[in-house]
């Protein structure tokens, strides 16, 4: 299967020490990417080096046949082709959910296509509502026909469900899934949520302190962990739970004990 | 049995608790208090409604329609050019990469600490044949003709130097909240630059913009000093004219009411759009990009920006400073006559700082019922009233407490009580806009836990409702003490014989041409008012005319 994005020594420094990579990794077309890893590994990072909000220092990122950022070429984020589904959703709050999702569609075909995503996502009856005036769940799915009515060949989801009540999240998912499938689009999607990243993603990349430690399908990366980073993120959360609920029991049990 | 201790703490507990009663007498005490504060503003507007259809359609013909016009002339001109300036500073100070930002971005805001009329003479006495820097000319032995600045032109620039920090300091608080990943959003679907202005950036701001503007509009509608002084002519100088020349209040009372609906209409706009556009946070603490400025761009807003503090602060600052000097080098026979000695500045000065503060805090103590009774019991009704007095400008509230003292308590025409009472209607809304912010920043959830915790009533009071009250009271005690310190037209017309303040020493040696003679006062002004810069960020700044 050809490649859809293509990512080679990427490198990208920061004032604060922070340095992520060099990091290569290629998805496929219509595959969806799930990037996982502890909370400051890198993962918004390198979605918006992809998305080209942040310039890398050096390395390569190719989207489709197209060179987008290296030391020589340079594309900006409105000509990548590339939609990104914000993290807090970054609706503008001055449009209603039609013109939020219309804004960035050519003027012939926006009254048709405003119309079939917001049936497609099941917001049909919200096209004058502002987003302040949405819940979380539905602002999100603003946030992702947003994204997918300018026709991008990436899509690129920041924490997708990281703002949504837990009782809405495996709904979410179970609809993104069936979404993402039908629309054929390839996708990275970052999670510090493991079992998110294993319920969605054909592959998953796990990241740490700004390298990749291992980038395969879930059954893999959890059979044979490559490292002992990944063994230890994957395999034992379960393990690091129980321990820290015995903790806890033992922390509400210590008033009487000492009574 | 419970025993006196207790029974002396529940009874405390059920006055502050507020029962029934206690929330009865509180409303009569509000109700009393709005209507008192508002009783000005509604016995001008009466008087100017039944002032008769003969001097209405005199006044129709003689005079009505060319102040309309040049007013609103004025304001629409004032209104643009501080949107445009203002607006342009602050995305040049929040979104540029230009060299000296951090020392220019608190300057440009600097004429928020001269009053209006201080600008606006001090540049009257810079330009013109024979002004400042003609003289400074003549030292290099150049001589140009210097241009006059009376007119609607020299208005326009004055009042537009006056007002569009308004603008500039709420534009450059928009701008910083705007959230980054909007734009980003923006550019992910494709959208150039220029559209992003236009469709995001712009949009966002436009509360922010609006708002700025509509102080803007308020304060143009409610100047007297700068106009008068140079020598364009609205509704403000002609009410004054009426008042000081022939004290003739009918006509004066009906220009009024045409004042008084503009301004209303201007107030009810800035209530509305307050607030709007603000049901979003900033999600994202990433700072907003800056716009790299290369080669001539960088060098002509920079050059643009120095102007910008130049004709705002140097000039005026400078040129009250030359006068100083000019005063001490060469002292005048005249001198003795005009007071200039420390001890009637220090005069003058007690004058100021006594009754702006006996106003500001007279205004705070008035205004604490009303918010009391508009926070906790989401009564907002009588608060709104009471707010009348700041669509009154100076020139008008003396006019109002004139009316209102003459028919109910004559005595004290004339007294610096009328010039108190004068600054609190006039402030009112100042005083009861910080102490309701104070008041909603303690819900009484917080109250009940200090209570559940075991703190008493009075233990709440002392411990958590003051402390966190505090702040919002000393910024707007500062405000109204600094608003009343620096009203002009309102002090000139309702002083006592005798009781001369800071504005009023300044402005009548002013008028006479003796510049020097007034520098010490302006500069005296300009210190005083120096706190205002740090509580720019409150803008319910209202300045005296």
């Amino acid at each position: 299967m050809a490649h859809e994005i293509v990512i080679e020594n990427l490198l990208k420094r920061f004032s604060d020490d922070f340095t992520l990579g060099p990091l290569s990794l290629a998805v496929s077309q219509s595959e969806l990417l799930g990037v996982i890893g502890p909370s400051g590994s890198g993962k918004t990072t390198l979605l918006r080096l992809i998305a080209g909000f942040e310039r890398p220092d050096s390395g390569r990122i190719v989207i489709g046949s197209r060179t987008v950022a290296d030391a020589i070429h340079w594309v900006e984020p409105e000509d990548r082709g590339v939609g990104m589904v914000f993290q807090e959703y970054a609706l503008f709050p001055h449009l209603t959910v039609a013109e939020n999702i219309a804004f960035g569609v050519p003027k012939p075909v926006r009254a048709q296509r405003v119309r079939e995503l917001m049936e497609l996502v099941g917001l049909a009856g919200f096209a004058g509502r502002y987003p302040h005036e949405l819940s979380g769940g539905e602002q999100q799915r603003v946030a992702i026909a947003r994204a997918l009515a300018a026709a991008p060949n990436v899509l690129l989801l920041d924490e997708p469900f990281s703002h949504l009540d837990a009782d809405l999240r495996p709904k979410m998912r179970a609809f993104l899934k069936v979404l993402l499938q039908r629309l054929g689009c390839t996708t990275i999607f970052v999670t510090h949520d493991q079992e998110e990243a294993f319920e969605l993603a054909d592959r998953v990349a796990v990241l740490n302190a700004g390298r990749l430690e291992q980038i395969d399908v879930p059954e893999r990366l959890y059979r044979e962990p490559a490292t002992r980073f990944v063994a230890e993120f994957i395999g034992r959360p379960c393990a690091v739970c129980r321990r820290l609920m015995r903790a806890a029991d033992l922390f509400c049990a210590l008033p009487q004990l000492l009574i | 049995m419970a025993s006196s201790r207790t029974l002396v703490r529940r009874a405390w507990a059920r006055w502050v608790g507020l029962g029934s009663i206690q929330r009865a007498v509180l409303s009569l005490i509000v109700l009393g208090v709005a209507w008192a504060i508002a009783l000005p503003f509604i016995i001008t507007l009466w008087r100017g409604i039944t002032a008769g259809t003969e001097i209405w359609s005199s006044l129709w013909h003689a005079r009505l329609v060319p102040l309309l016009v040049s007013t609103l002339l004025l304001t629409g001109a004032v209104t643009v050019g501080a949107l445009v300036l203002g607006g342009s500073l602050a995305w040049l100070i929040e979104r540029t990469d230009l060299p000296g930002r951090r020392w220019l971005g608190p300057m440009l805001a600097a004429p928020l600490v001269m009053p209006c009329y201080v600008i606006a003479i001090w540049h009257v006495s810079f330009w013109g044949p024979g002004g400042v820097l003609s003289r400074l000319l003549e030292l290099f032995g150049v001589s140009v003709h210097v241009p006059t600045l009376y007119g609607f032109f020299g208005a326009w620039l004055i009042l537009v130097i006056g007002t569009y920090p308004y603008v500039y300091m709420l534009t450059r608080a928009a701008l910083r909240s705007l959230d980054v990943q909007l734009e980003e959003a923006a550019r992910s679907l494709g959208v150039r630059r220029w559209h992003i202005v236009t469709r995001v950036t712009l949009p966002l701001l436009a509360p922010a913009l609006a708002a700025g503007g509509l102080l803007a509009a308020v304060y143009v509608l409610s100047d007297y000093g700068a106009v008068a002084t140079l020598r364009y002519e609205t509704f403000t100088t002609a009410i004054y004219k009426q008042l000081a020349g022939r004290y003739d209040q009918a006509p004066a009372a009906a220009m009024s009411t045409v004042l008084i609906a503009l301004t209303v209409l201007l107030l009810v706009a800035q209530q509305r759009l307050w607030g709007r556009g603000r049901h979003y946070y900033k999600a994202s603490p990433r700072p907003l990009p800056l716009v790299p400025l290369r080669s001539w761009k960088r060098w002509a807003a920079l050059g643009f920006l120095v102007l910008c503090v130049i004709l705002g602060v140097l000039l005026p600052g400078g040129v009250s400073l030359y006068w100083l000097l000019e005063g001490v080098v060469h002292p005048q026979p005249m001198a003795a006559f005009w007071g200039t000695s420390l001890a009637d500045l220090g005069s003058y000065a007690w004058n100021s700082l006594v009754s702006a503060s006996a106003a500001a805090t007279g205004a705070l103590f008035l205004a604490w019922p009303l918010a009391y009774r508009a926070v906790r019991y989401n009564a907002r009704g009588l608060a709104r009233l009471s707010q009348a007095g700041q669509a009154l400008p100076g020139v008008l509230i003396a006019l109002a407490i004139a009316l209102v003292l003459h028919r109910f308590v004559p005595f004290l025409y004339f007294t610096v009580w009328a010039l108190i009472i004068a600054y609190i209607v006039r402030f009112f809304a100042v005083a009861l806009q910080a102490t309701e912010a104070g008041l909603a920043r303690v819900p009484v959830r917080l109250e009940e836990a200090a209570r559940s915790l075991g703190c008493s009533s009075v233990g709440v009071w002392w411990r958590l409702t003051l402390p966190l009250v505090r702040p919002s009271l000393i910024a707007g005690w500062t405000l109204v003490f600094l608003n009343a310190l620096r009203e002009l037209p309102a002090t000139l017309l309702l002083r006592p014989p005798g009781f001369d303040t800071l504005p009023v020493r300044f402005w009548i040696a002013a008028g006479e041409g003796f510049y020097a003679q007034a520098a010490a006062p302006a500069l005296l002004l300009m210190v005083l008012s120096l706190p205002l810069f740090f509580l720019g960020h409150q803008l319910e700044v209202h300045r005296g005319t």
